[in-house]
């Protein structure tokens, strides 16, 4: 039965990677900018809700509205204040990408100066654990995939229903015919950056709910996993990378089944490189990235 | 070129020099001039409070020895920040800017590049805050004034196998030094003693999800599970084993006595069963008792922590050594200190052995209702 328990670690950790690939598909494959401060958002959004948790005692629903909030602002500053005044300049990809993971590196220190060095958790009431036999889910097992599939939802639904939504999708493959049309890209890339980084602190949510801490030291992680999410779910489509990143999860907890623990994440990055050099595209993908690092 | 009259000048300046400074040399005998000992330890980020503690304690001993009459000690602090690269520049700053006549250290990575060096130098270096089996023999020069973990663990599997009465245990652990030694060390002792290993299981320094570790780990039913892992990683692994495996008891190691681990494990920390060194401040011992008085009027707070300890014994061992060396220092400290062996400590006694290590009393611990609660001592 340690398959079974293995499975159902694997939906939860998935549904969280879900969200993480999302967050990284927005915004990249829209703006084509390479944006690792992203895990400056994520570390900072979720020390919001810890904040607001601890010491504005706000309920934990509302400590998280609060950090979505927050999480959605730095996104823009990021496109406003750090990548766009670069490129007025003419900065080359590799320039930008120096200056996010300076600007994630900033950020992660500020917050062990503010929170100090250990990570932090929150008690938050989940229901309580299940059991099946020998496989046990927890509280914040089960609300984990549920939520991240009605966030997932609620966003799809935006992609490809709403105006936005599908001009947006539309950056993706041709920035320059939406210019022809009127469209103001610039607004459109700031809109990514913030629903981008609105995800993130539903990713961080569910985390805590879970029981994990929250670490200053998490915001890289998620930034690679997102991003590996993106490329295993090809670039070019976004929802490709929820599905991925939910199959992510599932690998890297599936891997630990028949290897010792260390080995996990080495294995599912090998075996999505050796998908991705057989299909290129990722799963969902329908032509190859046009960008350089 | 200097001219014939400046060349004499400098000349004669630096002939002058040499023999003030040859004038000095013999300080180190006189009483009036302090000797240095150097605390080199991680003072910021993580574990700062450890290497606070340790400098707390060392201060305790110098002002206790200043207060009695006879060598005065001043310490030195300088940050390691436990890690290597900061270690080796403090201690070049220490040895070469303050010129420090005993060094007190830890951080097992930190000792390892350092005691070569301190060798080299002749400098006797006191490991006070590294706990890995590797610090046995690491240098002719270092002593070791806190247990080390093997012998921590040794008693905690006895416990567990002879009183607790487990047979089956696993093992979840940091893929660092620090976890790999522990949990290796305790999985030989518990076997040792007749039990068996169901499985050992390692997650990386910063992990915050341990939910496969503890799945793979629940399948082989073990009657208690053995948690390592640095304070980044600590509290959580402990809180998702009493999540995701809620009535399996778990041991540790003495990195649970501290503010930061209970603060961030919350209730998951009650029940933990760990070994540390008998470090009792309400004990009835004049010594100590003097000591607790002399640390709580000083720092406002009551002192629970051995590591405090460790800081205080090395000032006051190498007090004695010195005070019957006539105050050198380098080799004959050395031997003294190996001449004397049996030093007497604010934990018990210190007793030195051939590889520099330590055997001290051991404190079986468990953690109720947030307070650190003695079940036994045993007695090396």
């Amino acid at each position: 039965m340690l398959f079974v328990q293995l499975l159902v670690n694997g939906i939860f950790a998935g549904s969280i990677y879900a969200l993480l690939g999302l967050s990284f598909a927005t915004i990249f494959s829209t703006t084509k900018i390479w944006h690792f401060a992203q895990g400056a958002v994520y570390t900072l959004g979720a020390y919001v809700i810890l904040a607001a948790s601890l010491y504005g005692k706000l309920p934990f629903a509302l400590a998280t509205a609060l950090g979505i909030a927050a999480a959605a602002v730095l996104g823009v500053l990021s496109i406003v204040a750090l990548y766009r005044p670069l490129q007025r300049r003419g900065a080359s990809s590799l320039v930008m990408v120096m200056a996010s993971l300076g600007a994630m590196v900033i950020a992660d220190n500020l917050v062990v100066l503010g929170f100090g060095p250990t990570g932090y958790s929150i008690d938050v009431s989940v229901p309580a654990t299940l059991s099946f036999g020998p496989v046990l889910l927890t509280g914040g097992q089960m609300v984990a995939p549920v939520a991240a599939t009605i966030v997932v939802a609620l966003y799809l639904w935006f992609l490809f229903r709403s105006v936005h939504g599908r001009r947006m999708r539309a950056l993706i493959d041709n920035e320059e015919l939406l210019l022809l049309n009127g469209v103001d890209t610039g607004r459109l890339k700031m809109l990514a950056f913030a629903i981008g980084s609105a995800l993130l602190p539903c990713a961080a949510a569910l985390s805590i709910v879970s029981g994990s801490g929250i670490s200053p030291y998490f915001g890289i992680q998620a930034v690679l996993t997102g991003a590996m999410a993106m490329f295993f779910g090809g670039v070019d489509s976004i929802e490709g990378a929820a599905v991925a990143g939910l199959a992510l999860g599932i690998i890297e907890s599936l891997a630990a089944f028949i290897l010792p623990t260390e080995w996990q994440t080495a294995v599912t990055y090998a075996l999505i490189l050796l998908f991705l050099m057989v299909k290129p595209t990722g799963l969902f993908g329908r032509s190859l990235p046009k960008t350089t690092l | 070129m200097t001219s014939p009259i400046k060349r004499r000048g400098i000349l004669s300046t630096g002939l002058v020099s040499a023999a003030l400074l040859a004038c000095g040399l013999p300080a180190s005998a006189q009483s009036d001039k302090p000797v240095k000992i150097g605390a080199l330890l991680g003072l910021s980020g993580l574990g700062s409070q450890i290497g606070q503690w340790i400098v707390n304690g060392a201060e305790i001993a110098a002002e206790q020895l200043a207060a009695s009459g006879g060598q005065k000690f001043t310490i030195v602090a300088e940050d390691s920040q436990w890690i290597p690269q900061k270690g080796v520049e403090g201690f070049n700053k220490l040895t070469n800017v303050d010129k420090v006549d005993v060094l007190l250290s830890g951080g097992s990575s930190v000792m390892q590049a350092i005691a070569p060096m301190a060798d080299e130098r002749k400098l006797v270096l006191v490991n006070v805050g590294a706990q890995s089996p590797n610090m046995a023999g690491i240098g002719k020069f270092t002593f070791s004034a806190m247990q080390l973990s093997d012998f921590d663990t040794s008693v905690l599997a006895k416990y567990a196998y002879n009183t607790l009465k487990y047979r089956k245990i696993a093992t979840l652990y940091v893929n660092n030094d620090t976890g790999k030694f522990n949990q290796a060390a305790l999985a030989d002792f518990f076997k040792a003693a007749g039990g068996t290993v169901t499985t050992q299981e390692a997650f990386k320094s910063n992990e915050t999800n341990y939910g496969v570790q503890i799945a793979k780990i629940r399948s082989t039913s073990p009657d208690a599970i053995y948690v390592v892992g640095t304070p980044a990683e600590l509290p959580f692994a402990v809180k998702q084993v009493r999540q995701f495996a809620p009535k399996v008891p778990v041991l540790s190691y003495a990195a649970v006595e501290s503010k930061d681990f209970m603060t961030a494990a919350g209730d998951s920390a009650n029940d933990i069963v760990y070994t540390t060194t008998a470090f009792d401040p309400d004990s009835k011992d004049p010594a100590v008792m003097s000591f607790v008085k002399a640390y709580e009027a000083k720092y406002k707070e009551k002192p629970t922590s051995p590591y405090i300890g460790y800081g205080y014994d090395a000032v006051m061992i190498v007090a004695q050594a010195m005070k019957q060396n006539g105050g050198a220092s380098g080799e004959p400290l050395r031997a003294r200190i190996y001449s004397i062996r049996r030093f007497p400590g604010i934990m018990g006694e210190n007793v030195f052995r051939d590889d520099g290590t330590v055997a001290k009393d051991i404190a079986v611990r468990k953690i109720e209702g947030g307070v650190f609660k003695t079940i036994t001592v045993v007695k090396p």
